[in-house]
């Protein structure tokens, strides 16, 4: 199986918390993107830093949902996805 | 003489708009990479960003001397006084020019090659300078350089297009290729001024191919 990029894997993490109605579980997260819990806590770090994911809690169980930019990613990850794979960056 | 003031006035006109047309692609370019990083905070992006910018900057410093000596052409003022004054303006803008677009190109390298030590960037960094500092920053050293490092670039994007057969991938290739041309022309300028005006030719149509590239990314 083809190692995915960088990328794709922000893609995927991002496009699983929008496909639950912007609010995901951290085990169905750790399922839908299929990355190793240690990886995934990783990304997460990452995209919570940049602003595009943020946790939050309801009745003591953990959520994650996009932010503004992370709904903001996924409109132009056509175009990013054209400039990277041009550039082969 | 008349004649060859006036192809000289063109030729800095010419070419100071030509490297003002380059400038504003690459910045396109650069503003891009940098909204992708700004999003993705991903180092690719960063580095490349960085070496869009100094491409525009060399392009900038470039076009600003060539703008100077168009205009000096224009409305010439005493001659001895302004001949050392733009000589030495001249000689600094070209060592800016140089500078800055080798670096730039340093990087793009770098990125592709994904070297992660600094040490080896600051080697590659000292043998690409050093060269130039014992020629006293001579152009076709200079140009000798730049087409190695756009020979790398080529063969990455010429590897990339194979890899995920995508047309922005086969455009980017051309212009790089096209821009690698260019610089090999510039080398034997000397031997024959066709080589310069093909050579600016060939730089121009793999900008335009960057533009054109850019283009299709926004219309995705």
């Amino acid at each position: 199986m083809k190692k995915r990029a960088r990328l794709e894997v922000v893609y995927d993490i991002l496009s699983s918390i929008r496909n639950k109605d912007n609010q995901i579980k951290p085990t169905h997260l750790l399922y839908k993107s299929n990355l190793s819990y240690k990886m995934m806590q990783g990304y997460l770090k990452d995209l919570m830093d940049g602003d595009m994911v943020e946790s939050n809690e309801e009745k003591g169980k953990k959520h994650y949902s996009l932010t503004k930019k992370g709904f903001d990613f996924l409109g132009k990850y056509d175009k990013i996805k054209e400039f990277t794979d041009s550039f082969g960056l | 003489m008349g004649l060859a003031v006036l192809t000289m006035n063109n030729m800095f006109g010419v070419g100071a708009l030509a490297q003002i047309c380059f400038a504003i692609i690459t910045l396109l370019i650069a503003f891009f990479a940098l909204r992708i990083y700004k999003i993705t905070k991903l180092e690719n992006y960063q580095k490349f960003t960085l070496a869009f910018f100094f491409i525009a900057a060399a392009y900038l410093f470039k076009s600003f001397i060539n703008l100077l000596f168009f205009l000096e052409f224009l409305n010439p003022g005493p001659a001895v006084e302004t001949f050392s004054n733009l000589a030495g303006l001249y000689a600094y803008g070209s060592l800016v020019h140089i500078v800055l677009m080798l670096l730039a190109l340093l990087i793009l390298v770098n990125l592709i090659l994904k070297i992660k030590n600094k040490k080896v960037f600051i080697l590659l960094l000292i043998l690409t300078f050093i060269p130039l500092l014992i020629t006293n920053f001579s152009y076709s050293v200079f140009y000798l350089l730049a087409s190695i490092l756009l020979a790398i670039l080529v063969i990455h994007f010429y590897h990339n297009y194979q890899r995920i057969k995508s047309r922005g991938a086969l455009v980017v290739s051309f212009a790089f290729l096209f821009i690698l041309i260019g610089q090999i022309l510039f080398i034997f300028t000397s031997y024959t001024p066709h080589f310069f005006v093909w050579g600016h030719i060939l730089e121009f149509l793999g900008y335009v191919a960057l533009l054109f590239n850019y283009i299709m990314v926004l219309r995705k």
